[in-house]
């Protein structure tokens, strides 16, 4: 938490000297999934771990249990990057896995357990739902008195109407001898436990059996051609200098720079990965596009490329609509630009 | 350039605030956010996975609500404050994120997943019946994607072997591929919004002129037929029906019926996974699929018990005991000798495969399909013919035509028998596109291709626009086979496609399988072709089929065909693009000579028919079948009407793009004047998890301003 708090304020003011210090004081490594060559994360506290010590946000794809019919928060698994999933992978953070059992038929010792775990579920709902009824006899107990008091009052005055028409009305009440605690025992005496079809099942999102799976190593080549190198060592470059990112497609980028989490800053930069011959070959009609793009979306659209000397250079562009001629200005060729 | 193709991403905003019980204006939320503590509940987990009974029950009451996402800060300032929103918020997500999905038990649907037929059968079907799911053979049944995204939901339950799968497991066992995850994300995307997301249906294809006279509504029926999943006692469960009617326009809806499984039975790259025990067989998907095609209609003219092929397998296993449990046996062949007099075997060896029987059955029930071309590919065998083609060939080669083969079966000696298994084996391997098992595997693929092509190309096409949605037979069965090639056999197209040309049958090749059977394609156009190629030399003049006596006459005929030309290609085509057409045919209205017909001509050609205005027949051959993009889902935006019974023509349709390869504008074109019905395409483009969609609409620019002088 403190290492995360450093980052941040630091960000701004000396950005590549502060080191990747990331607070990762636990020595767990995340597990990241990895199917049909996507890498996943199904556990809830490794998504909190990355949020929280790993400045690394992913993408949630899944529906949200409480709301599953819309599109506007999502639930898990998060989805990574594989620029997020090589980074994990090489600062020791977390590992790709995948399990031998999960595409083949199960196992019976597997649905053995299953079974055996639902049943429990089971009887822990029924003592559960046992106790909460209890709960709620007592909420109501004087209420439920009441009501019989109510009841047997009306029902001795037409006793007493039917055998004389004379009122006798003192001697009725002393005759309603009832407590709570009669109602209460009564109640618990009518209790039954909680049906079979009734109980609550579980859909699952991770696999509930996932320690009983065999865990492999997955191999994970990314990144495999020039443009992704270019593209990993930036983010790498980036991720280390203390910045949030995530995916650039919504703004037409490889990817977006926040200050800070996602969760609460816009993005204030649009990366856009280029090899050193691309930027030589112009291209100045997708520059004027992108900085439009990234002016009117208020970031800065930044070219990010690798030197001879394999380090990154970026270029971040602003496009002034003072200016006649939309004109690039190549503000700052330095790291601190960001 | 008459035609522009716009690209713009389509947004539906409104469809995805459905469903949020809570809206508010952002704004009204308090900023202070950091003030309220959030309870992460304990999590006292009895196994790791599972969520204890307390926790559930406890779940079962919890408030459903959720509050808009709040509004984001642009500049980073790393204050006191700006640290315990961030805090707050990355708690609020947690404790959304781990709550369970739960239901009871008795409203929760379940379905067990079927590997063999890639589908997930319904054993207690659910609300979302109405618009997901497919009635098959052998019951409910829902699609991967379907079952996945109501897994994720929380909706339903599947069942695989016993054991419920959760969302993890069900990806990777449901999803076959990365492009198959992207088509599931495409799909949970759209569906998520509230959409009504269908796989794509070829046959609702209503024209404009179809739907103002209100065609669309009238629709044939088709409750009768039922998708078949494939399992042999299902296939015989309705053979009185169908023998009972045995008309063409049953047959035809089925095979719309195939095209709309699409890969989900159709999917050659998955192997039956049990592969049925002591059964020799292993056949793929696809190919059982056209094995089902045949018992079909198999059993539509005898009650048999067997399949064909099982029939088959039975007898050869019955030749060859050695050859149960393994799908490819080599039987060499003996010294000639020893051989029947009349027998010439062109191979030292052949491979018996069951592969090969299974195509058999298919052949045998199809009666006549031909490839003409794949024989010459057999260079062994075409040194050997050269060498040995002598006075006993002409003998022998009368007894191996295919279709007095049944007639003489017994009479031959078990060799040619074998000799005609490698022969049907050479066949079932060009028709058969997921397997190459042999090394000289660019030879069969040329082969496909070249057979298909010739068909497609054919100069004389004037089948009108629907013949390529199953009014034919082999129309309908040579694309499906196109098409999965499309999706499974990407990198080797290029080579297929450049070498389609060069190859031509050589005559010498005739002699191997006897032509006298034409299959019915070739019947009907390949005569006229060769007819041109043999007797005629290149004429400038056009040739024209009616008499002509004088050069006025022939000028007519000509502006009249000019005229006929343009009627059925130009944008008047939609016209009689449909199913209905208007009872004057285009060569009615150019041919009669009287003036007020011929007015209406030039009205009709005149009248704008909101159609594309390019001449689209032309570049139609242009792009090869297996580079067309796959149209892969029907949409139904949220606030239509659609009923699984008979559906009204969709919102959308959707292609997905297959590994973030961008469309060309060919591509583009040719998608886009694919459908006439002006439904617009959406391209639906995954990339980290996000999905992006873009329309094709055909849009005309407006005029330029006329100045005021």
């Amino acid at each position: 938490m403190e290492a995360q708090n450093s980052t941040k304020s630091t960000t701004r003011e000396e950005g590549p000297s502060s080191p990747s210090k990331v607070a990762c004081t636990e020595t767990r490594k995340v597990q990241v999934a990895v199917n049909h060559g996507q890498g996943y994360i199904w556990d809830v506290r490794d998504v909190w771990h990355l949020w929280r010590n790993c400045r690394m946000v992913g993408c949630l794809v899944g529906s949200l249990p409480r709301h599953p019919h819309q599109s506007c928060t999502l639930g898990l698994p998060l989805r990574l990057l594989p620029e997020e999933v090589t980074l994990l992978v090489e600062e020791g953070l977390g590992e790709t896995v995948r399990y031998k059992e999960m595409e083949e038929k199960p196992s019976q010792t597997l649905k053995d357990t299953f079974s055996e775990c639902r049943e429990r579920c089971y009887k822990e709902q029924v003592q559960e739902a046992a106790i909460q009824r209890r709960e709620q006899v007592k909420r109501m107990a004087d209420k439920i008195l009441e009501g019989k008091r109510k009841k047997f009052l009306i029902k001795q005055k037409e006793k007493n109407e039917e055998v004389n028409g004379s009122e006798t009305n003192g001697s009725v009440e002393e005759e309603f001898t009832l407590t709570r605690e009669d109602v209460i025992q009564e109640e618990e005496a009518k209790l039954q436990p909680l049906p079979q079809h009734l109980q609550i099942v579980e859909v699952f999102t991770r696999h509930p059996l996932l320690d009983q799976l065999t865990t492999e190593r997955c191999p994970w080549p990314y990144p495999t051609t020039q443009e992704e190198r270019v593209r990993y060592k930036v983010f790498c470059d980036l991720w280390h200098q203390g910045h949030y990112l995530t995916s650039g497609i919504k703004f037409g980028g490889n990817f977006l720079v926040y200050a800070g989490d996602p969760h609460l800053y816009h993005a204030h930069a649009i990366v856009r990965c280029v090899r050193e011959q691309q930027l030589r070959q112009g291209g100045e009609v997708d520059l004027v596009a992108a900085t439009r793009v990234a002016a009117s979306t208020k970031k800065t659209f930044v070219l990010a490329s690798l030197d001879n000397d394999g380090q990154v250079r970026y270029r971040s562009y602003h496009w002034f609509e003072e200016v006649e001629e939309e004109e690039e200005e190549n503000m700052d060729e330095n790291d601190e630009e960001l | 350039m008459k035609i522009m193709i716009a690209v713009r991403e389509v947004l539906w905003e409104a469809g995805s605030k459905h469903g949020l019980s809570c809206v508010g204006a952002p704004s009204a939320r308090p900023k202070l956010m950091y003030a309220h503590s959030v309870v992460i509940p304990v999590q006292n987990m009895s196994h790791v996975g599972f969520t204890s009974g307390e926790e559930l029950l406890r779940v079962r009451n919890r408030d459903q609500t959720l509050l808009p996402s709040s509004e984001k800060v642009d500049e980073a300032m790393g204050s006191w404050m700006e640290e315990k929103m961030v805090e707050s918020r990355l708690q609020e997500h947690r404790t959304l994120l781990e709550e369970p999905k739960i239901a009871r038990k008795d409203q929760l649907p379940t379905g067990e997943w079927l590997p063999e037929s890639q589908m997930v059968k319904l054993t207690r079907p659910g609300k979302f019946w109405h618009h997901m799911g497919v009635e098959t053979d052998i019951g409910k049944c829902l699609y991967p994607e379907e079952a996945v995204y109501l897994i994720d939901t929380g909706e339903l339950e599947v069942v695989y072997d016993g054991l419920p799968l959760s969302l993890q497991q069900a990806q990777s066992v449901l999803l076959q591929d990365a492009h198959h995850l992207d088509q599931y994300l495409v799909y949970s995307h759209l569906t998520r919004t509230g959409c009504k997301v269908v796989r794509h249906q070829p046959h609702l294809i209503f024209t404009k002129y179809e739907k103002d006279i209100r065609l669309d509504q009238h629709q044939a029926s088709r409750k009768g037929t039922k998708l078949k999943l494939g399992s042999n006692k299902a296939s015989h469960t309705d053979d009185s029906s169908q023998s009972a009617s045995q008309c063409k326009p049953v047959d035809a809806a089925l095979e719309e019926l195939y095209a709309c499984l699409g890969d989900a039975a159709v999917n050659p790259l998955t192997l039956e996974k049990n592969g049925a025990g002591s059964s020799v067989s292993t056949v793929t998907n696809s190919s059982k699929d056209k094995e089902k095609e045949s018992w079909k209609k198999a059993s539509q003219s005898s009650q048999e018990i067997l399949s064909p092929h099982e029939i088959k397998r039975r007898e050869l296993i019955e030749m060859f005991p050695t050859m149960a449990g393994s799908e490819i046996m080599c039987v060499d062949v003996e010294h000639v000798d020893l051989l029947p007099s009349n027998s010439i075997p062109s191979k030292k060896s052949y491979r018996i495969s069951i592969e090969a029987l299974e195509y058999y059955s298919v052949y045998e029930t199809r009666h006549h399909y031909h490839y003409e071309s794949q024989s010459h590919k057999n260079r062994n065998r075409k040194e050997s013919w050269n060498h040995s083609r002598d006075a006993r060939w002409d003998s022998y080669g009368r007894h191996s035509n295919w279709q007095s083969r049944d007639d003489s079966y017994h009479s031959y000696g078990y060799r040619e028998r074998e000799r005609d298994r490698d022969n049907r084996w050479q066949h079932s391997r060009s028709q058969r596109d997921s397997y190459a098992w042999r090394e000289d595997r660019s030879g069969w693929q040329d082969s496909a291709n070249d057979s298909s092509w010739r068909h497609y190309n054919d100069p004389d096409c004037d089948t009108r626009f629907r013949d390529r949605f199953g009014d034919s037979e082999h129309d309908r069965w040579s694309r499906d086979r196109m098409e999965s090639r499309d999706r499974y056999s990407g990198p080797d197209y290029d080579m297929g496609f450049s070498d389609r040309h060069s190859d031509s049958p050589q005559p010498q090749d005739r002699d191997q399988i006897d032509y006298s059977m034409w299959p019915e394609w070739k019947r009907k156009r390949r005569p006229r072709s060769r007819q041109q190629g043999r007797d005629s030399y290149p004429s400038f003049m056009v040739k024209l089929r009616t008499r002509v006596t004088s050069w006025k006459e022939y000028k007519n005929a000509l502006a009249e065909m000019d005229a006929k030309k343009q009627l059925a290609r130009g944008s008047t085509r939609v016209l009689w693009e449909g199913r209905t057409t208007p009872l004057l045919t285009p060569a009615a209205i150019s041919s009669s000579a009287s003036s007020s017909i011929t007015s209406l001509s030039s009205t009709l050609l005149s009248c704008n028919l909101n159609a594309a205005i390019t001449d689209v027949e032309a570049f139609r051959n242009l792009i090869p079948q297996e580079a067309r993009m796959k149209v892969l889902y029907d949409v139904y935006l949220p606030t239509a009407t659609y009923k699984k019974s008979n559906p009204p023509s969709p919102n959308k349709r959707i292609v997905v793009i297959r590994d973030g390869s961008m469309p060309t504008p060919g591509q583009i074109l040719e998608l886009t004047s694919r459908f006439v019905d002006g439904v617009v395409m959406v391209c639906a483009v995954v990339k980290d998890g996000e999905v992006r969609l873009y329309t094709f609409s055909p849009i005309t620019l407006p005029p330029p301003l006329q100045s005021a002088s």
